[in-house]
């Protein structure tokens, strides 16, 4: 069985952390790897490929709105799953516009993100 | 007239004649025949030269008064032929004055041989009357005796008439000059009347006349003369009442009649009327005027109680007399009508609330009235001879001057000015200003009526200020609701983040059996519990703050030791985050009045700013130092820095937060309002610098310091004053002066309590009844003058010295505050030293 390859983007550390610690317990799961800040993104979805994208919109330097308007352009079979903890509900509707598949809004349940991972996996 | 005695008498004086010249003569026999020879010879000359003579010349034989001859002109002059007029006596010819004239001729004569001119009239046959002169000649024909008269007639009828013409001229000019001198002087139109027809009738020689004035159908007479016999003509009469009249005055005709008895011009009504009045002749001249299609404006009537013939002349000269007495009248009447103007507009200029003046070409006062001198407080006479700046305010000369300018070319205009009173003070005045001209066109002076708007001016500033405030107060309200909006947004992200994690850190444990896992989650849900509290704290914080909650609980202490713990709590969070701190502190001890809690929070928040902002491996550093009278205290780093656009805006709570969507540090940006907010309470200063982006930041809180002269000062007073600690009340609503004074008083011993408005400090006064009351004058609630007042006129308290602050130090508001109730006026700042001196002498 193919595993997922999930990568995480979100400057809070701590909750990165646990994701982490999270996500690796999944036997169908692998996380390629964790960006800090959108241009960490950009790099590395160029370098990894990911099937899933666990996306912030708050971050340094290049915020997820302008990483999602980056991806569209590439053409990519990448999913992006919004996990952000944004107090304007405009951001996630831009997000959806912008093609990310879900939002979720921090405090978020861990379980339903993984959920969300799996659905569209096969 | 009885002819033939006439006849006889003109006979019997040519013998008298006669007789006396026979006697004085005597002529010798020789002579007289050579004489008689020689008349002889002359006597057909003479005969010819008689009958072509343009003088008529008749003869008549002083013997018989027979006339002997006579030549045409003599029938040409009377109109009868040479055979009518040898039948009848020259006597015939004259009418009962020539017979007279002629008596009295004939005794001037006196036997010389040529007689006196007379002048007389003789009747034409046809009835009319001829001027003559009359000179007669004796002649004597046989032995030297006169025998025979020769009379030469000349007609000198043209020469009279000239003669009558000059005169009658002469009389009209005579008359006009009399009525215009008497008009000259007259001004009122009633008296006018009066006079005029006084004089005229008088001139006139009439027992009635009046003048009527004539508007439209009515005839009014405003007064009329006549002889005590008669009634007074004065009244209204309507012209159309009489028909007759009313045509002939309309077409401007004179209207007369010698005898109302006889005249055909009017009916038995109407002759009546007239007899009724006594009015039997009569001569009315109307006045007409405006040309062409004039119309009557005017009636001079002359009347008198018996029959009279109107001659051309007084006809003439009454229409004359109408004409200027109309024009008397006009005059007069307009003249009334500029002087009732004048008195009205004089009523106007003297009583009005408005002001005017009069300025001359040179532009100084020639007239004020009441109303412009009240409005400057001056009195009418002290305006006149002033030139126009000393009313002018000092800064609107210029614009004064413009105008002057203009108004010297003619121009009139309207505009708003300041004025200056005598009492130096300015009012607001809305001017009208006129440039006066003279005949020639150029300027002559100015008229200004002005009118004081100063209260309409304070009004519409009052709400343009209150429309101003109330537009500011809508954009401070709507960005402050905007911010608000932004800032609960920021809140949210940052409550979430940590609730996240902490929610995943549940989630993880549920999950994991390895022990060091779970520590390690724990370690992290532990740290992001601690981030929420501390959230929450500076919410609350804030909060506090600006609601005027917090309360300082100051001391003296010494900076450097209270800086040391800061450091020391610090020294391991930065070492975790591999940034270096540096601490340069000072050896010798800085002391400060502070609340030694809240101080260190400021540092706190500073140095976790420089925490949070600077890269791994960077540096940071403390430094505090004493400059002057102030503690510095410094915090830089090399981080990430801070945008120029930035800066302004770092200490403002929820401005701050608009951009921090960028920034992922956790955290609300409100730490930097906090330390403003305790500073400020410390009476301090906090300021923020950065190059620029990724340049570094710095940070410096300026405190005041206990200098240590007011520290000997405070040992000095307690170790000298053993008197018991003065109660002291300060009631200022600036929070960083009352703090400061606080601080000093605090110094000296005293214990003290701080109101913040009016009220609050009364209930103060009330409940501690404090020695010494130090109290602010502009305060909230209820003003410096309103507390003092109270706490004077309270029993309980009116033995408390009461001080007043304020930040003016005019003797008046000295007057001000001794008149209120104070004791004493002090003007901020209020150093230490006079603080004592004013406390030793009350205690």
């Amino acid at each position: 069985m193919l595993k997922k390859r999930v990568l995480i983007s979100d400057n809070y550390k701590d909750f990165v952390h646990l994701l982490v610690v999270f996500l690796s317990k999944q036997p169908d799961i692998e996380i390629i790897g964790v960006a800090y800040n959108g241009n960490q993104v950009l790099t590395m979805i160029e370098q990894t490929n990911p099937d899933i994208l666990l996306l912030d919109l708050i971050m340094p330097e290049m915020d997820g709105l302008e990483v999602l308007r980056k991806i569209h352009g590439m053409c990519l079979n990448l999913r992006v799953l919004v996990v952000s903890a944004i107090g304007k509900e405009e951001m996630c509707e831009m997000a959806l516009e912008l093609g990310a598949e879900r939002c979720f809004l921090k405090p978020a349940n861990l379980n339903e993100i993984l959920q969300s991972i799996r659905n569209k996996a096969c | 007239m009885d002819i033939s005695n006439g006849c006889t008498q003109f006979t019997d004086y040519h013998r008298i004649l006669h007789e006396n010249i026979s006697d004085g003569e005597q002529i010798e026999e020789a002579e007289r025949a050579k004489a008689e020879k020689a008349q002889q010879k002359n006597e057909g000359m003479y005969r010819e030269l008689v009958e072509f003579s343009p003088a008529g010349i008749y003869e008549v034989d002083l013997g018989t008064g027979e006339l002997l001859s006579l030549n045409d002109a003599v029938c040409n002059l009377s109109g009868y032929s040479r055979e009518e007029l040898l039948k009848m006596s020259p006597y015939e010819l004259l009418d009962e004055d020539g017979r007279l004239k002629l008596k009295i001729w004939h005794n001037q004569w006196k036997g010389e041989k040529v007689s006196p001119l007379m002048e007389c009239r003789i009747r034409h046959k046809n009835g009319h009357y001829v001027d003559i002169q009359i000179q007669g000649y004796y002649i004597s024909r046989e032995c030297g005796k006169i025998s025979r008269l020769v009379v030469m007639l000349i007609d000198i009828s043209a020469r009279k008439m000239a003669e009558k013409v000059l005169r009658e001229n002469e009389e009209r000019q005579a008359c006009l000059l009399k009525f215009s001198d008497i008009l000259r002087s007259l001004s009122d139109p009633v008296e006018i009347h009066a006079t005029v027809t006084c004089t005229a009738m008088d001139h006139f020689k009439s027992d009635r006349c009046y003048y009527c004035e004539i508007e439209d159908d009515k005839a009014i007479i405003r007064k009329d003369s006549f002889t005590s016999n008669l009634k007074s003509m004065v009244g209204v009469y309507t012209l159309s009442a009489l028909p007759v009249q009313k045509s002939l005055i309309e077409a401007g005709q004179s209207f007369s009649f010698s005898d109302v008895h006889t005249t055909e011009i009017m009916g038995d009504e109407l002759r009546e009327m007239y007899i009724q009045q006594k009015i039997i002749s009569y001569l009315d001249i109307p006045v007409v005027k405006g040309g062409k299609d004039g119309k009557a404006v005017g009636l001079l009537c002359i009347a008198q109680s018996t029959p009279r013939n109107w001659t051309g002349a007084e006809v003439q000269c009454a229409m004359e007399v109408a004409e200027r007495t109309w024009a008397a009248v006009e005059r007069a009447k307009s003249e009334e009508a500029l002087r009732a103007n004048e008195a009205k507009y004089r009523k106007l200029f003297d009583t009005s609330n408005d002001g005017f003046w009069w300025a001359d070409q040179h532009g100084f006062i020639t007239e004020a009235s009441e109303g412009a001198a009240k409005m400057l407080g001056y009195s009418p006479n002290e305006l006149v001879g002033k030139f126009w700046t000393n009313f002018v305010d000092d800064t609107w000369l210029d614009k004064g001057y413009e105008i002057w300018k203009a108004r010297k070319a003619g121009q009139s205009n309207r505009y708003e000015i300041k004025l200056k009173k005598k009492d130096g003070s300015s009012i607001w005045a809305k001017v009208s200003g006129a440039s006066l001209l003279n005949e020639n066109g150029t300027y002559d002076g100015t008229l200004a009526a002005f009118t004081d708007i100063t209260a309409q001016k304070a009004m519409e500033e009052e709400l343009s200020k209150s429309e101003k405030k109330a537009l500011a107060l809508v954009a401070q309200l709507e960005k402050a609701d905007k911010n608000k909006n932004e800032f609960i947004s920021v809140l949210s992200h940052e409550l979430r983040n940590p609730l996240a994690a902490i929610l995943a850190g549940m989630e993880v444990l549920d999950i994991t059996k390895d022990a060091r896992q779970k520590s390690k989650v724990k370690e992290i849900m532990n740290r992001q519990t601690n981030q929420l509290c501390k959230l929450v704290d500076d919410l609350l914080e804030l909060t506090r703050i600006n609601q005027n909650m917090i309360k300082l609980k100051r001391k003296i202490i010494d900076l450097n030791e209270a800086i040391k713990g800061v450091i020391e709590d610090f020294e391991y969070e930065f070492e975790m985050n591999g940034i270096e701190l540096e601490a340069k502190i000072q050896t010798e001890q800085i002391m400060l009045y502070a609340d030694p809690v809240r101080l260190t929070q400021a540092v706190g928040n500073l140095l976790n700013n420089a925490l949070k902002f600077t890269h791994k491996g960077g540096k940071a550093c403390l430094m505090l130092q004493q400059e002057n009278e102030d503690a510095v205290i410094l915090v830089q780093d090399n981080g990430i820095g801070i945008a120029p656009q930035n800066l302004p805006h770092l200490f403002t709570p929820f401005m701050q937060v608009n951009t921090s969507l960028e920034r992922s540090t956790g955290g609300l940006g409100l730490g930097l309002s906090i330390v403003k907010n305790v500073v400020g309470l410390h009476g301090g200063t906090v300021c923020a610098h950065s190059e620029g982006l990724e340049m570094g930041a710095s940070f410096s809180i300026r405190l005041p310091i206990v200098t240590d002269s007011t520290y000997r000062v405070e040992k000095q007073i307690t170790s000298h004053n053993h008197q018991k600690n003065l109660n002291v009340l300060i009631i200022e609503d600036n929070r960083d002066f009352a703090e400061m004074l606080c601080t000093m008083l605090s110094t000296l011993d005293c214990c003290v309590t701080i109101a913040y408005d009016g009220e609050e400090g009364l209930r103060a006064a009330r409940e501690n009844k404090p020695d010494v009351i130090f109290c602010d004058i502009g305060l909230p609630l209820r003003n410096g003058y309103d507390v003092a007042a109270s706490i004077k006129q309270d029993i309980a308290l009116k033995d408390i010295y009461l001080i007043a602050l304020s930040g003016y130090a005019y003797e008046k508001d000295q007057e001000l505050a001794l008149k209120a109730g104070f004791d004493k006026h002090l003007a901020k700042p209020v150093d230490i030293a006079i603080l004592k001196e004013v406390l030793k002498n009350n205690g």
